[in-house]
């Protein structure tokens, strides 16, 4: 009957995924107790919500602190469910993100009529979604946590009734979610299939030894594969619904969308498909070079055309996805396994500036489009006079995604450039520069819109909320922060335990 | 490509392929609602079909109770209670054309690729055994592995339910004002 499978007890599956019992527990309480609330109470379930993250975070740090004494990592139901730093460093990454966005929905809670308390557990199943796909080490589990993300996502997207825009943003992400759901289950099947295990760190060994015979349907696996994740990620020719799905959702919808679905994407794509195709990669990984140009590519270059923000916003998500990419493609030329932690560290690094960076965007877009009325930039003129600390935040959040020095996002983009460089991808490192130069000049248009003078008489100022200065002064913080000393951050990946000791 | 052995399965497969496929594809042309949802029905039935071959009874049956059963006769329902005008054909546009080009393209490549599978390699990789080592039922396999090893996404299924569940009602319920 295969390998003996040791009982789950309750005390192993608290030390080992504490922080996603607590977010489905919470998840379950508030379902519950909006039966009980009156309209004034339900204002409290989206802190209830950061409430249970910040435990939650809690506990993810307190397994990070364990692994560092322990020998090996933790694990439930035969590895099915790990305990590593990987993990735990995109679940940090997962929960960051969506603290923010419940600060920022808290804010637009306040004037758009939605169910507050539906709104926020289903953030956090989705959060758990996201979690679940970082620390499984199974297919069939990464998969679940995959839908839980997606089903929970497509439902917060359409969750403006009066909006049609709202529904066609749920309607084209459902249909094009489903097919990328198909198309990963199909890629699995194959796995399954040829090794019969759902395992990835046995199904990882087992493809090796067939890899000579049975090319076509391993390769077929992961093309599968890699268009499935390639949807969530939103890389190029897979981007069709990223544009239409932004504008529509709800603006702090799609900052998790943009922010945390993506890194929880990329985690997924990191775990599953590096490992289990990696004894080929050389052999592979052109298809990951080519994704990669196409996608920071077609990002910046149909940006630079957008007039609404939203949208604008979501090609550059694209581009950012382009980046991303760069740091496992270059893999396909490493000469050792360390270059694995490298490019590991650059992916988070970037990730972690980048999720900042965006919750911070989103706070004033969703600020600034809901007193113009509009989305288009051009309810950007004249921010300055209105509000210099929002357009002086603002600059700086558009300065770190075009990777301007002294902010995360430049550190971010100098150490992918640098490892690519170092891996001898001269090509993907320059087409990087290159993309990064188009992006300064859209970044640079909202910029200018910003500074401008007001044409007609003088604005009202822009009343901010205390909880979106909240999250635009955390964001800025870090930013800087990061930007300033690098080191912080990357001092603590270098000594995270990623899959257990070496 | 060796021409298949003519055994009784086989033909039992192909039958079942055939009822499968062509309900697929006459889904995809109708134009009604309502036949389509007859037709997704002849689908999973057939899926099912296919399940018993392989010798996953529990499966099989299963899916004709959720798929074929419930959630076919669910749909009508929803359609049967819901106005619907008659669709137009779609006209044939670059779009159609540049689809159909590209789906037939995949159906080609697929077509190569798995003729190019030394199958009788995978057969010995993983020989059919008389005796499996889960015994024969298929229930208690399915029942082993869901409570042993795969608790932990068994659990998460039921997130997955309750979400779909409170989606459909929010997407569903009518504007309050």
């Amino acid at each position: 009957m295969g390998p003996i499978i040791e009982q789950l007890t309750f005390q192993s599956v608290w030390d080992i995924m504490g922080a996603e019992v607590i977010l489905v527990l919470t998840g379950f309480a508030l379902l519950v107790l909006d039966l009980f609330l009156d309209k004034e109470q339900k204002k409290l379930v989206p802190w209830l919500g950061i409430l249970s993250l910040i435990i939650a975070g809690g506990l993810v740090v307190r397994n990070m602190i364990n692994i560092q004494s322990a020998t090996e990592i933790g694990q439930l139901s035969g590895y099915l469910y790990v305990m590593d730093d990987y993990g735990s460093i995109f679940k940090l990454i997962f929960i960051v993100g969506s603290i923010l966005t419940l600060l920022i929905s808290i804010d637009y809670l306040n004037h758009v009529k939605l169910p507050k308390s539906e709104y926020t557990y289903l953030l956090l199943f989705a959060t758990v979604g996201a979690m679940v796909m970082a620390s499984s080490l199974d297919l069939i589990t990464i998969f679940i946590g995959l839908e839980l993300l997606s089903i929970a996502s497509y439902i917060l997207v359409g969750m403006r009734r009066d909006s049609a825009k709202s529904a066609e943003a749920a309607m084209k992400y459902l249909v094009v979610g489903a097919v990328g759901t198909a198309l990963t289950l199909y890629g699995m099947s194959f796995i399954y299939g040829l090794t019969g295990t759902t395992n990835i760190a046995m199904a990882m060994d087992g493809i090796a030894g067939v890899w000579a015979d049975f090319e076509f349907l391993v390769m077929l696996s992961l093309v599968m594969m890699l268009a499935g994740i390639g949807i969530k990620i939103s890389m190029v020719p897979f981007q069709m619904w990223t544009p239409d799905t932004y504008e529509g959702a709800p603006t702090p919808i799609t900052a998790f969308l943009s922010a945390v679905s993506k890194a929880a994407a990329f985690a997924m794509l990191f775990r599953v498909v590096l490992f289990l195709f990696s004894s080929h990669i050389n052999e592979w990984y052109l298809i990951l070079v080519v994704l990669a140009a196409l996608t920071m590519l077609v990002g910046n270059v149909a940006a630079v055309t957008q007039k609404n923000i939203k949208r604008l916003m979501a090609y550059s998500s694209i581009a950012q996805a382009g980046y991303l990419l760069v740091p496992i493609a270059v893999l396909g030329k490493a000469q050792s396994g360390l270059n694995v932690f490298q490019s590991l560290s650059e992916i988070v690094f970037y990730l972690a500036a980048y999720v900042l960076v965006t919750m911070g965007a989103f706070a004033i877009i969703s600020l600034v489009t809901r007193d113009a009325d509009s989305e288009h930039i051009e309810s950007f003129r004249g921010l300055y006079q209105r509000s210099p600390f929002l357009a002086i935040s603002m600059s700086i959040f558009l300065l770190s995604m075009a990777g301007m020095p002294i902010t995360a996002g430049f550190f971010g983009k100098f150490l992918i450039i640098l490892g690519a460089i170092h891996n001898q991808s001269f090509w993907l490192a320059g087409i990087m520069f290159g993309t990064s130069v188009i992006s300064f000049y859209y970044y640079f248009g909202i910029m200018r819109l910003m500074f401008k003078k007001e044409t007609d008489g003088i604005e009202p100022k822009l009343q901010t909320s205390g909880t979106l200065s909240l999250v635009v002064g955390i964001a800025l913080i870090v930013t800087i922060g990061l930007g300033v000393m690098p080191d912080a951050l990357m001092d603590v990946l270098g000594k995270l335990a990623w899959f257990g000791k070496a | 490509m060796a021409f298949p052995q003519l055994t009784g399965q086989m033909i039992a497969f192909m039958l079942i392929s055939l009822v499968v496929i062509g309900s697929a594809v006459a889904m995809l042309f109708t134009r009604r609602v309502i036949y389509m949802a007859l037709m997704i029905g002849g689908v999973f039935i057939g899926v099912a079909g296919i399940y018993v071959l392989l010798n996953a009874d529990f499966i099989g049956m299963a899916q004709v109770l959720i798929y074929a059963g419930a959630i076919t006769i669910l749909m009508l329902f929803a359609i049967m209670l819901t106005h619907h005008g008659h669709q137009e054909q779609t006209p044939v546009n670059g779009h159609t054309i540049f689809s159909v080009v590209a789906a037939g393209g995949l159906l080609g490549l697929l077509y190569w690729g798995f003729n190019t599978v030394d199958w009788a390699k995978w057969q010995s990789m993983s020989p059919k055994t008389d005796a499996p080592e889960w015994g024969t039922s298929s229930v208690k396999a399915v029942a082993n592995s869901i409570y042993t090893q795969y608790t932990i996404p068994f659990e998460l299924v039921s997130v997955i339910l309750i979400v779909a569940l409170v989606g459909a009602v929010i997407l569903a319920r009518k504007e309050e004002n």
